[in-house]
């Protein structure tokens, strides 16, 4: 591929993802079982030939420095091969924390500038998808274009109030207006943060930006900006995206999944010490197992009932244990005659013998994170303990650190937090 | 730790495998699904703070050398780790082919001299199990021992297939046997070593110039009768010790013993857990890397079984072991047995008592296994096939509809269009175009 720099945003603590958020940026959130989700556009940028990657990083990014590494696992790795995590720096002049992604992009420009090649790819590190960005980056200089963005349809955004980037392209695919969470959309396209800019008109915007900016965001600033200059251009993809920017969101992808599970199509690179992939043994399963409908990984352990769910490294769900409609990340344990349904757990959570937790159907949002948990299911915190025989209605949220008593309940809708 | 250095003997031919072992070194053989034999030794040195890692390779290295890669996947790797591999070569005046055990290691001993430890722990890739090499070593080193040999207690009825040791009550080892036929101890020797360095090197060089090329049946008495210190006129032997081990320990060397080893991992009480033994295994080979997390269909049925990644299981699994990538599709059943690496078994195939090799396929409705336990033993290779087991060899075809009794063998490689009738008897053979093993 001709030579093009990837800038990954991944430094996003995404309000809505709840206590999945807690310790780690969204990008670096386990997803599907085995990955973590910064790896979906990694592996794309690998696959699509991309060499040298940065990544932009300020909330919270010990785990995500240590999932990447020295680039290993996706092969970025080597003398003209890297991926370099990029953090906020105090300078002689200047000591500032990254004021937006515009600003993150504008800190790094000695890095961008110094890095060969014409063009700068700036993704997000929060989105799951699977594309090839060569294509993308042809058209790119086949229209001798400034800016090409990667939209996907929503169908019946048009007219209504909508949660992303929204577009206006004409008939030749020219970007002819672009407005970020506009209340009344103008197409039915959302954006998918995928930025393919001429590296000499993003630097001249980013400096312009610099002085003159307000939110330093590219989406509010910089897009609109380049695309009244009219060398910008939009593109539609047309392939399964998942933003899991909610609960909700971050649920139903892992439904999706299980349903088709060729959605990600194959061969997703991960670092495999992450979640100790590289030393789990073959998932297990006892005696008394019933699994169905699910996706399981090594390391679990399963000796109960499991169907619909995704099971994490490590995971164990003891003999007597129901495990229904659930994402249970790593470690997770599920003792005896404990009953899970429509719920997620973040890693390490133990569910006491007979506890409930979560149920079927929806309820309305809790009153206090109002709409951040959707169609009814349950999350709690890492390491957070259910005691025996504890009861957790629907569309609660446990907080890292909820005291939580044995046999004590939770109604529908509640929050626990420390 | 640090003072000593690990030579690894993994060039076995495994013959006893049969075609498990054909075209891959006995180490390099798949164990417990993603795991290959030699992981357990590897894992054990690089836990025991053992950093420096010489393997003995000479039958058909390929698949063992991928999989030992630089060593990262063990932690041997680094600039004071080490994991070399030592193939056979060509010198001035010395042979090029390795004559024994004992011979692998004399013809490196400039490899030894190089990193110049001051002991040198002998370990063989073909056995199962987990030590702490490190307390051994202190256990050598507190009794000033010349040579400390891993031992544990076997069933009396099955001591005559093992070297023994007679030992006073302090572990110094007073006498040996080498596989007798009259057993006078139940105490067996592990085939691993821990030398004083001038002790081995010593050691290696009386024997081997004498022709004798085995630790068991050459260096180890000659130690132990104190035939590699200089002649002084007293008849002083040399300080051998036993290191006594009670964990699980399988020399998984013939067909049948390999296969209880793996049904072992499916029951934690055997004492082979894996779950907590934690072996690691090189992913990167074979792209198991880049396998999606295994998928359970909504017909399936899975119990008392181990499923490696990117699996997908519409069918039943009962007592198995399968290593990543292996399908099994809806109304297929998979009982007592083993499949590796991406093999397909295909709708309503029944595969009962049998190891299944990679890249197999068992047809739709193809029966693998079929008839009691008892019957004849393998035409061919009757002490290799004798228990009920049935091996399918790597990438053969079982077409649909085929029916292989107990005891057979499919050779690998077998396509189709060789398939001269549909049946396979008990105790028969389908031979590949290569020839035996």
């Amino acid at each position: 591929m001709r030579e093009v720099l990837a800038l990954v945003l991944a430094g996003g603590r995404v309000e809505e993802l709840s206590v999945l958020t807690g310790r780690r940026p969204k990008s670096a959130v386990p997803f599907g079982g085995q990955y973590l989700v910064i790896d979906f556009v990694l592996t794309n940028l690998v696959l699509s030939g991309v060499r040298r990657v940065g990544v932009l990083s300020q909330y919270r990014p010990t785990d995500l420095i240590e999932h990447i590494g020295g680039g290993e696992s996706w092969g970025l790795w080597g003398r003209e091969r890297y991926v370099k995590i990029l953090p906020p720096y105090q300078g002689t002049h200047t000591s500032e924390w990254y004021d937006g992604t515009a600003d993150a992009v504008f800190q790094n420009l000695d890095f961008v500038s110094s890095t060969p090649g014409e063009h700068v790819l700036v993704l997000s590190g929060d989105h799951i998808y699977r594309m090839d960005y060569r294509p993308l980056l042809e058209r790119h200089v086949a229209r001798d274009a400034d800016l090409t963005c990667v939209f996907t349809r929503i169908p019946g955004q048009t007219g209504a109030p909508s949660r992303f980037g929204v577009p206006e392209i004409d008939s030749d695919g020219r970007l002819i207006g672009y407005e970020e969470k506009p209340s009344v959309a103008r197409s039915d396209l959302a954006s998918l943060t995928i930025y393919l800019f001429r590296k000499r008109a993003l630097i001249r915007h980013l400096k312009n930006n610099s002085v003159c900016g307000t939110t330093h965001q590219l989406y509010d600033e910089v897009l609109p900006a380049l695309v009244a200059e009219g060398r910008s251009y939009g593109e539609v993809f047309d392939g399964y995206w998942a933003y899991a920017r909610t609960v909700g969101d971050y649920y139903r992808a892992h439904m999706e999944t299980l349903d088709d599970p060729t959605l990600f199509g194959s061969g997703v690179l991960t670092n495999e010490e992450t979640l100790g992939l590289a030393w789990r043994a073959p998932a297990a399963f006892g005696p008394r197992a019933e699994v169905r409908s699910s996706s399981v990984v090594p390391g679990a352990v399963v000796d109960g009932s499991v169907s619909g769910s995704v099971l994490g490294p490590g995971v164990r769900v003891e003999a007597g244990a129901e495990v229904v409609d659930s994402v249970l990340l790593p470690d997770c344990v599920v003792e005896r005659g404990a009953r899970l349904e429509r719920v997620v757990s973040d890693a390490g959570v133990v569910f006491g013998e007979g506890a409930r937790v979560g149920g079927a159907g929806e309820v309305p949002d809790h009153g206090r994170d109002g709409g951040s948990l959707s169609e009814g299911v349950t999350l709690l915190a890492q390491g957070v303990v259910v005691p025996p025989r504890c009861v957790i209605g629907r569309n609660c949220t446990v907080a890292d650190g909820a005291r939580l008593t044995e046999g004590g309940r939770v109604e529908d809708a509640g929050t626990v937090s420390r | 730790m640090r003072d000593t250095l690990v030579m690894l003997l993994a060039g076995g031919m495994g013959s006893r495998l049969n075609v498990l072992a054909q075209k891959r070194a006995k180490p390099a053989v798949p164990f417990a699904g993603s795991n290959r034999i030699i992981d357990f030794t590897l894992a054990n040195a690089s836990r025991s703070g053992l950093w420096r890692v010489g393997v003995l390779t000479q039958y058909r290295p390929f698949s063992l050398t991928s999989h030992l890669g630089n060593g990262m996947a063990w932690d041997l790797w680094g600039k004071e780790r080490a994991l070399r591999i030592l193939p056979p070569f060509k010198g001035q005046k010395d042979h090029d082919w390795y004559r024994g055990t004992s011979d692998a290691v004399y013809q490196n001993l400039q490899f030894i001299r190089k990193y110049d430890p001051r002991r040198v722990l002998i370990l063989s890739g073909d056995h199962v199990y987990r030590m702490d090499y490190g307390k051994m070593i202190r256990f050598h080193c507190d009794r000033g021992a010349e040579l400390t040999i891993a031992t544990m207690s076997v069933p009396w009825d099955e001591a005559c297939r093992y070297g023994l040791l007679e030992v006073d009550a302090e572990h110094r080892v007073i006498d040996f046997q080498e596989k007798p036929a009259v057993p006078r101890s139940n105490l067996a020797s592990m085939g691993i070593y821990i030398f004083e360095s001038d002790v081995l090197e010593r050691a290696l060089e009386d024997c081997c110039e004498a022709g004798e090329f085995d630790f068991g049946q050459a260096v180890i008495p000659h130690v132990h009768r104190g035939r590699h210190k200089p002649a002084t006129g007293a008849d002083e032997g040399g300080r051998v010790f036993a290191y006594p081990f009670n964990g699980y320990w399988r020399d998984v060397g013939t067909i049948h013993s390999y296969w209880e080893a793996n049904m072992d991992a499916l029951d934690p009480e055997s004492g082979l857990d894996l779950q907590s033994w934690g072996i690691r295994t090189n992913t990167e080979v074979d792209g198991l890397d880049e396998l999606p997390p295994l998928r359970i269909g909504h017909a399936a049925g899975v119990r008392r079984a181990l499923l490696g990644r990117g699996g997908v299981i519409e069918g039943t699994v009962e007592h198995s072991v399968l290593s990543p990538g292996v399908e099994v599709a809806r109304g297929a059943v998979v009982r007592d047995s083993i499949v590796m690496h991406g093999t397909t078994i295909a709708e309503g195939a029944v595969v009962d008592h049998a190891i299944i090799d990679k890249g197999a396929r068992i047809g739709a409705g193809a029966r693998v296994g079929v008839g009691a336990e008892g019957a004849r033993p393998n035409h061919d290779f009757p002490t290799h096939l004798d228990s009920g087991l049935s091996l399918v060899g790597k990438g053969a075809t079982v077409p649909d509809g085929a029916e292989i009794g107990r005891n057979c063998l499919v050779f690998p490689g077998v396509e189709a269009r060789q398939w001269a009738s549909l049946r396979l008897a008990a105790g028969a053979t389908l031979w590949g175009e290569e020839g035996g093993p």
